[in-house]
C-alpha cells in the first residue's frame, strides 16, 4: 500500500472542509467544517509519518487534537456570546465586534 | 484486506464528511461528523496508530463533538440554516482546489508505506516527553489560556455585586439570556 490513496483522501476531505466552510452561513456548522479540516491534516501526517517510519509525524496529529479542541472551546464561546446579544448565529448579521 | 478496508473506510468518512457539508440541520450535520470521526480513527488504525485512533474518538467524539451539540441543542438550532448566496461559486473555488490537490498527489507519486510496528504508544510517549517537551509544556499553556477565555466569553455580561443578586431560595440559574433578578421579583 502506498501514500497516494492517504493523501488522495486527505485531499477530498480537505475540500469538502473547504466547500462547507464558503457555503455555510452558520457559525456553529462553519466551525465544523473546520474541524473536518483539521481532520484531514491530521490524516496526511499520519500517511507521511508511516511512509518515513519515524515518529515525527505521528507527534503533528496529539498536538492537532488538543489545538482543535482549545479551537472548539473558545469558537463555541464566542458563538454563545454573539448568539447572546444579536439573537442570530447568522455571520452576515454583525458588523462590528462591540455591542 | 488492509487496503480494501482503508478504500470501505474511506468512502465512509467521505460519504459522512459530504453529509457534513451539504445539510441544512445543524444536529443531523455534527451527528454525521461524528460518523466521520470514527470512519478517520478506523483509518488510522489501519495506519497503524491504534493510540491515536483511540485519542481520536475520546477527544474528538467524546469531548469535542458534545460540545458542539451542546452548544446545538442551547441555541435551540432547529430548522434549516442558511447557506451563503454565491455557494455556487464557492462551491466551484473549492472543487478547483481539490482538484489541483488531487493532481499534485497523484502526480507525486506514492511512497510506500512501511509496516506498522509494535503498538505506538510508548515511541509516541517518549518522544512527547524528550524531544517534544517544550511543545508538551506549550500546549498546556495553551489549554489553560483557552480555559480561561472560554469562561470569560462565557460569562454573563451583567455581573452584578453578589449580594445584590443571590436570594435564598428564590434565585435560579439561566443559562443563555435569563431575565433579570429584579423582574422575577415584581412578577412574584
Amino acid at each position: 500500500m502506498s501514500t497516494t490513496p492517504v493523501y488522495l483522501l486527505a485531499a477530498l476531505l480537505f475540500g469538502l472542509g473547504v466547500i462547507g466552510f464558503l457555503r455555510q452561513r452558520n457559525a456553529v456548522m462553519i466551525l465544523m467544517a473546520v474541524e473536518l479540516m483539521l481532520n484531514s491534516a491530521n490524516l496526511t501526517f499520519l500517511g507521511a509519518a508511516r511512509a518515513r517510519g519515524d515518529v515525527d509525524g505521528s507527534m503533528m496529529p496529539l498536538f492537532l487534537i488538543v489545538v482543535a479542541a482549545a479551537e472548539a472551546a473558545v469558537g463555541l464561546a464566542l458563538i454563545l456570546a454573539l448568539f447572546r446579544s444579536r439573537r442570530t448565529l447568522d455571520i452576515e448579521v454583525p458588523r462590528s465586534l462591540r455591542d | 484486506m488492509r487496503e480494501a478496508l482503508f478504500y470501505l473506510f474511506g468512502a465512509g468518512a467521505l460519504f459522512a464528511g459530504a453529509n457534513v457539508v451539504f445539510r441544512r440541520h445543524a444536529v443531523p450535520a455534527a451527528i454525521w461528523l461524528v460518523a466521520c470521526f470514527f470512519f478517520l480513527a478506523a483509518e488510522y488504525l489501519l495506519l497503524g496508530f491504534p493510540f491515536l485512533a483511540a485519542i481520536q474518538v475520546l477527544i474528538y467524539v467524546g469531548a469535542i463533538m458534545v460540545l458542539f451539540l451542546f452548544v446545538i441543542m442551547l441555541l435551540d438550532l432547529h430548522g434549516a440554516q442558511p447557506v451563503q448566496a454565491q455557494a455556487r461559486f464557492a462551491a466551484g473555488l473549492a472543487l478547483a482546489l481539490v482538484i489541483t490537490a488531487l493532481a499534485a498527489a497523484a502526480a507525486a507519486g506514492g511512497e510506500a508505506l512501511a509496516e506498522a510496528q509494535a503498538p505506538d504508544m510508548p515511541a509516541l510517549v517518549e518522544a512527547l516527553f524528550t524531544t517534544f517537551l517544550v511543545p508538551f509544556e506549550v500546549t498546556s499553556l495553551l489549554l489553560v489560556a483557552a480555559i480561561v477565555g472560554a469562561l470569560t466569553l462565557g460569562r454573563s455580561p451583567d455581573i452584578t455585586p453578589p449580594k445584590q443578586r443571590i436570594r435564598p431560595g428564590r434565585d435560579t440559574i439561566r443559562m443563555v439570556g435569563g431575565a433579570p433578578p429584579r423582574d422575577e421579583a415584581q412578577a412574584g
